[in-house]
């Protein structure tokens, strides 16, 4: 019984320190281009990005890369920026109905991610990104 | 002597003190700017470390009794438990710790478990809590057992491990900077933590202490915090605050490169080499990557010269 109480306390703990940190931290985090190649620079430093597609919510982008069997991938973490180089073993399927491109990964703890783009033309800068890691047996590409 | 049927394991004593101490950071933090924490990241943190009891509770009896088999068929002495014997069992304890810690970053078997506390990006107190759920399926008990062997009873060992796990909570912390000049030459302060923590080239791999940093000097692994801001979290960062996610994903990660290896040498070699390692090299381990980064430093100290 003491267990199953200081279990629930924990618990309870958990939702204080969380709700504290939200009240403290409260801005949301949004990516721009330059922190897109920050968050590269530290984590892929051998990268050089050509071409950065930002989705609307500015907290995904894709990134085309001088490597042609990469792209880089790079979403709002929390607060915090986390980096994927791709390839197309990486990836599962990509499917782009009018702004919006859904891909599913070959990533355990990151399985799919919806972007949604403002208009057609940063849709199909964002497809010919995904292009260029030579995706094109992918699903409705 | 101390009756050893009085002792408490200390962690789970001071269970309490790890929450009021995050919260007392946080609002520090929030008022001086020493700090950032993430709601999400924050109660993944504790929960891990909850779950780390929990499971630890489930498992820790048997390891127990392991212990206490093997300290009534094969050990040498039996050294009591005088107030000195907690002493050297605290120190020779932490000497375990560092070759177990040094392990549980070099042999990818023991990091697939160690891994959950260096998920984060953050590094604040509520990451000290972020531990592992999975140590039970990894060889890393088996390195604490000469202790007992050597005469020392497993209640202390257990204690003076209590006593280790509490050290090192408050040295996970960006607020503290440096501590005085002979702490930090002896100790395992914040500074040298937070370069364990960081992703950057030179600071991969180093300083594995848990109280005594003298450990990392005297073999070969110490690096001090440098102006070069640490950046935190993994080489490969996660994309997830599922806890079950978190506890695992590594073994997930193994049990794919089993599946893809042709021969057993290299699944051998993909649960004993470290982290990074392939069989055609495609990846990079920690010392790949330092090795690069001091090369590209040579290289750029070479063409400053030049220019000069």
């Amino acid at each position: 019984m003491d267990q199953i109480f200081q279990l629930a306390l924990s618990l309870v703990a958990i939702v204080l320190l969380a709700l504290l940190a939200k009240i403290y931290w409260p801005k949301p985090w949004t990516l721009d281009k330059d922190r897109v190649r920050r968050a590269f620079d530290r984590s892929d430093y051998d990268v050089n990005i050509r071409e950065i597609c930002l989705d609307t919510s500015n907290t995904a982008a894709l990134a085309k890369l001088d490597d042609t069997d990469a792209i880089g991938y790079a979403f709002a973490f929390g607060d915090r920026v986390t980096c994927r180089r791709l390839t197309t073993d990486d990836i599962k399927s990509i499917h782009s109905k009018e702004n919006h491109i859904d891909i599913k990964f070959s990533d355990y703890t990151l399985n799919s991610r919806d972007f949604d783009f403002a208009d057609s033309a940063r849709c199909q800068a964002a497809l010919d990104v995904l292009s260029t890691i030579k995706a094109g047996d992918k699903d409705q590409l | 002597m101390i009756d050893l049927s009085t002792l408490i394991e200390p962690s789970k004593a001071f269970g309490g003190g790890f929450i009021l101490f995050v919260l007392i950071e946080m609002v520090y933090a929030a008022r001086k700017g020493t700090a950032r924490f993430e709601a999400k990241d924050t109660a993944t943190s504790i929960f891990m470390g909850i779950g780390s009891t929990v499971v630890g509770g489930i498992v820790g009896g048997g390891l127990y009794f392991i212990a206490m088999w093997v300290w009534q068929e094969y050990r040498i002495t039996d050294l009591g438990s005088p107030l000195w014997v907690f002493i050297v069992a605290f120190i020779a304890y932490d000497f375990v710790y560092y070759w177990l810690h040094r392990f549980g970053h070099t042999i990818r078997w023991m990091w697939a478990a160690h891994v959950i506390h260096h998920s984060s990006q953050h590094y604040n107190l509520s990451t000290a809590l972020r531990q592992t759920w999975t140590a039970f399926l990894t060889p890393g008990f088996v390195i604490s057992l000469p202790l007992v062997i050597l005469g020392i009873h497993p209640m202390i060992i257990i204690f003076v491990t209590g006593l280790n796990l509490i050290y090192q909570f408050w040295f996970h912390t960006e607020t503290i900077d440096k501590m005085p000049a002979w702490f930090e030459a002896i100790m395992n302060t914040p500074s040298h933590h937070r370069v364990h923590h960081a992703t950057n080239p030179q600071y991969l791999d180093r300083n594995h202490a848990g109280v005594f940093i003298i450990w990392d000097k005297m073999f070969g692994t110490f690096e001090p915090e440098s102006d070069e801001k640490p950046i935190y979290g993994l080489i490969n960062n996660i994309g997830t605050f599922n806890p079950l996610k978190i506890a695992t994903h590594e073994w997930v990660s193994i049990f794919k490169d089993w599946v893809k290896a042709d021969n057993w040498a290299d699944r051998i070699k993909y649960l004993v080499m470290p982290p990074g390692w392939s069989p055609d090299g495609s990846r990079k381990t920690s010392k790949m990557l330092r090795s690069e980064w001091e090369k590209a430093q040579t290289a750029k100290s070479l063409g400053n010269k030049a220019t000069e």
